[in-house]
């Protein structure tokens, strides 16, 4: 009698624990274990967007890819699959909304240690360079290659934390997830993005963000030498030693995103940290005695990033390239890959990422400097539209100040 | 290493367990208990083994004492009632260098105008409870109640692991002889299966009660600078709760420990929120530091035998030192002053022999409780009249914002501007708590226990619930600290 009770406790908490196991296998909320989709039990993934530094390094640690991209929520929006010009190769879209270089390094140095990495498309921003930038919540270093262990994966099908994101995962599968773990894409919802308030509206939500950065940022130096260009020349050296070739790129962030950087004269940060990136690139090539990586230029006054915004009020009329200003639809991603690896589309104009190299980029920061000036003087109604933005913020900000607690 | 570890539960306590019965059952009685002495000192080790060596001078010391009393001879020229008060000074001046020193300075300081520097001495581990076992024991030898024990027994009384580290304060009388017996060293399946019982509701208590309750009372005590009404009156009930889940639950898991090893420990609760009088809470409350207080101080010190007056007297200086014992602070000091002038209170009040409804006496006894443990729990004067200004209402009370439109004619009432959400955590706190205090508490559960699937049941969902718990958060237990 007692001995059959506890072997009944002992057999129930094995069981216990078992099922809850066999829950977080089947339903796989992050895709972590590569359990085949189900219609109705696990096909859709609703929780992953919350957990993609977790669920993408288990990921990247199973597929094991030949090329992955890098970078921000820029690379996740614009770089989709079903348009990699690599044909044949497995690719994987690694990048995390708001990363930082360190970030980037390690999930790039991550998946180099799968063994198969041939290629990388590495997405940079203006704001990963900022000094005080930090690793976003949901970063584990333990789950990164040289840390991560053979059981981890054990350990995460018995993870109590895991089995509530699985009950509310199954809670939600009516709800379709846009964040597509298999390609690690982001296929955007435009509800989300966009908003109800049209494009117009959007595009000022982002400008409003970015302004208010600027102004509280105004005393620190985003290009100042530090650990976050040590973390870019860190990735440079990591891929010439192991022979990763990388494409680094600069987003195509819209003609407006960039207007808030002339009013607040900070534009001349943004052509410094263009200059850091080329030198830097090509000293560390020259270094290890190899070829610079090729760096692409996509921002700037061209044919897409000129696209006319809908006026205010317009709340129906969409952009064909642009969710908001700071990102582009995977339309122009699938452009951005074309001119990085040279295929022939005639959708592709000529002003559409230029190569940057220490003999033009003097040049081109002139060009584009001359090109702002152009694009202030033809979009005279998009530039009162943000100079009137500019004024109420920075009135709201010193009001802020001067009130009493 | 504590209770609620993974490594305690899945490799300290199976080997340590396997092995001792292992000796046993082959007959080698006293490789066993070398054995689970060994084991009680590394689990004792695990935090700090510079320790060690207190804890063994300490148990060498008093072992030596208690065997010279014994004699009933006069020892070293001193009388045997002068050897055994240098010995129990020597032990009340071990424990105060090592907790007391700083309260000494700080107040000497403060009192005398001096500048003696603090000495921010550590507090070893489970000082205070092993002291008051070993001064019994030396109290006891020289009044001739302990036996001829050998020092294998007496190590294993003093350092067994399960009540080592925060009780209940064992006495030699109940323990030594268990130690003693060589029927319990072989397996017994129905203490066994008794010992998982109770080890799985305590860890329950502590994981999933104590830690839930925790963050709410840490957050009005610790984080918050103003408490309205009803976050007060929470802040001060959750920290009750967990007090009583914290503690409780580490000793269920103490004697469902002890339990596996054929040995039974003292009750040390009794479902202590259920009193209908402040002399009926002493009852249930930590018995074991109760019956201590009681047969080394309070009976010492004339007891009830010397009149009235001396009796309050002797009730006050009894709770002063209970309340000073579990900690170097005024406020504890003041605790077990206002425990003091309960209890004297409620012997005058039934001198009258008025009788209050049970209700009415269940609602007084819980409520003083209450408020008394504000002032265990603050770590100072300001903390505690924080909370007590809040249960006042002189911060307000504010409600949440969809219930402000129907309170606000109300004097007082604010608008907390929050939305009402109440937690996951919230439920399974509160329904856990009801069955545990207001149904049945563990040791009620213990003697109605049958071998049957329900309790099967219970365990294997306390023992899942709390090992998931683990998963996030391993706290310590808060009589660490006493």
């Amino acid at each position: 009698m007692w001995s059959r009770y506890i072997h009944n406790v002992f057999v129930g908490i094995a069981a216990l624990f078992l099922l809850m196991a066999a829950v977080n296998v089947v339903v796989d909320p992050l895709w972590t274990f590569g359990t085949p989709f189900v219609a109705g039990v696990n096909a859709n993934k609703p929780i992953f967007s919350r957990f993609v530094r977790l669920g993408k390094a288990y990921i990247v640690s199973r597929l094991k890819p030949q090329v992955v991209t890098l970078g921000s929520s820029r690379v996740e929006l614009s770089i989709g699959p079903g348009h990699f010009p690599n044909a044949g190769l497995d690719w994987y879209n690694l990048a995390l909304s708001g990363a930082s270089l360190y970030e980037m390094r390690r999930y790039l140095d991550h998946a180099i240690a799968q063994g198969r990495l041939q290629e990388a498309l590495v997405g940079l921003d203006f704001y990963m360079f900022n000094t005080n930038l930090q690793p976003k919540p949901g970063f584990d270093e333990s789950i990164l290659a040289p840390n991560a262990r053979a059981w981890d994966r054990v350990a995460l099908a018995f993870s109590s934390s895991l089995f509530k994101i699985s009950v509310e995962s199954i809670g939600k599968q009516w709800r379709r997830s846009f964040y597509d773990p298999v390609s690690g894409h982001d296929f955007g919802k435009e509800d989300s993005l966009v908003g109800s308030g049209g494009q117009n509206a959007a595009f000022m939500r982002v400008l409003s963000r970015i302004i208010q950065r600027l102004t509280k940022e105004s005393g620190s130096d985003p290009i100042q030498k530090t650990a976050t260009w040590d973390q870019y020349e860190a990735m440079l050296e990591a891929a010439h030693a192991k022979g990763v070739r990388l494409k680094l790129f600069l987003s195509p962030v819209h003609a407006w995103f960039m207007q808030p950087y002339t009013e607040s004269g900070q534009w001349d940060k943004i052509e410094d940290w263009k200059r850091g990136l080329v030198r830097l690139n090509e000293a560390v090539a020259q270094r290890m005695g190899c070829a610079p990586f090729p760096l692409w230029d996509f921002s700037g006054y061209n044919s897409f990033t000129t696209e006319s915004v809908p006026g205010p009020g317009d709340v129906t009329s969409r952009m064909h390239w642009y969710y908001e200003a700071s990102h582009c639809r995977s339309s122009l991603g699938d452009l951005m890959q074309d001119r990085m690896y040279g295929v022939n589309n005639p959708l592709l104009t000529d002003d559409f990422g230029l190569r940057l190299t220490s003999e033009n980029i003097e040049a081109n920061l002139t060009r584009t400097r001359a090109d702002q000036m152009d694009w202030e003087q033809l979009n005279l109604q998009p530039l009162g539209e943000i100079r009137q933005l500019i004024i109420e913020l920075k009135t709201k900000e010193a009001f802020s100040q001067e009130a009493p607690d | 290493m504590l209770f609620n570890s993974y490594i305690f539960i899945f490799i300290f306590l199976p080997v340590t367990l396997a092995l001792y019965l292992l000796l046993g059952g082959n007959r080698q009685v006293q490789i066993a208990k070398a054995w689970l002495v060994v084991a009680s000192l590394f689990f004792y080790g695990w935090w700090n083994p510079s320790y060690l060596g207190l804890i063994l001078g300490s148990l060498l010391f008093n072992f030596t004492v208690g065997s010279l009393l014994s004699r009933g001879e006069d020892i070293g020229g001193l009388s045997c009632k002068a050897f055994m008060l240098t010995a129990v000074a020597a032990n009340i001046g071990l424990l105060g260098y090592f907790k007391y020193m700083d309260f000494f300075i700080e107040n000497s300081n403060r009192l005398l105008g001096t500048s003696i520097p603090l000495q921010h001495i550590v507090l070893p581990l489970a000082l205070s409870f092993f002291t008051f076992q070993q001064i019994a024991y030396i109290v006891d030898s020289h009044r001739g109640l302990t036996r001829e024990y050998d020092f294998l027994n007496y190590a294993l009384f003093v350092t067994f692991f399960p009540q080592l580290i925060a009780g209940p304060i064992v006495h030699h009388s109940e323990m030594m002889p268990q130690f003693s017996k060589v029927r319990n060293m072989v397996v017994s399946q129905r203490n066994i299966a008794t010992g998982l019982f109770l080890f799985a509701i305590g860890l329950f208590k502590k994981t999933v009660l104590a830690d839930t309750f925790g963050v709410w009372s840490t957050h009005g005590f610790d984080e918050l600078q103003v408490l309205t009404f009803f976050r007060a009156w929470g802040t001060s009930i959750s920290y009750t709760m967990q007090l009583y889940f914290d503690f409780s639950g580490y000793v269920d898991m103490a004697t469902g420990a002890a339990l596996l090893f054929n040995i039974r420990l003292p009750m040390n609760f009794n479902s202590p929120y259920r009193a209908l009088d402040i002399q009926d809470f002493w009852r249930r409350w930590h018995i074991t530091l109760s019956r201590f207080l009681r047969d080394y101080i309070y009976i010492p010190l004339g007891g009830s035998r010397k009149g009235s007056a001396r009796v309050m007297v002797n009730i006050m200086v009894t709770f002063l030192i209970g309340g000073l014992w579990h900690g170097a602070d005024w406020t504890f000091v003041l605790w077990g002053g206002l425990h003091g002038a309960a209890l004297i209170i409620h012997r005058l009040w039934k001198k009258t022999g008025q009788t209050l409804p049970r209700w009415a006496g269940w609602f007084i006894t819980f409520n003083f409780v209450n408020v008394a443990w504000v002032f265990f729990r603050a770590t100072s004067w300001d903390d505690a009249l924080k909370v007590l200004s809040g249960m006042c209402g002189l911060n307000g009370v504010a409600v949440y914002r969809s219930l402000y439109r129907a309170a606000r004619s109300l004097p007082c009432v604010i608008n907390s501007g929050e939305s009402m959400v109440v937690p996951g955590q919230f439920w399974v706190a509160a329904i856990g708590a009801i069955i545990l205090i207001a149904w049945r508490d563990s040791l009620e559960l213990r003697d109605s226990f049958r071998p049957n699937r329900r309790y099967a049941a219970l365990t294997c969902v306390c023992a899942v619930s709390a090992l998931l718990t683990m998963q996030t958060a391993v706290s310590e237990f808060l009589y660490f600290n006493f």
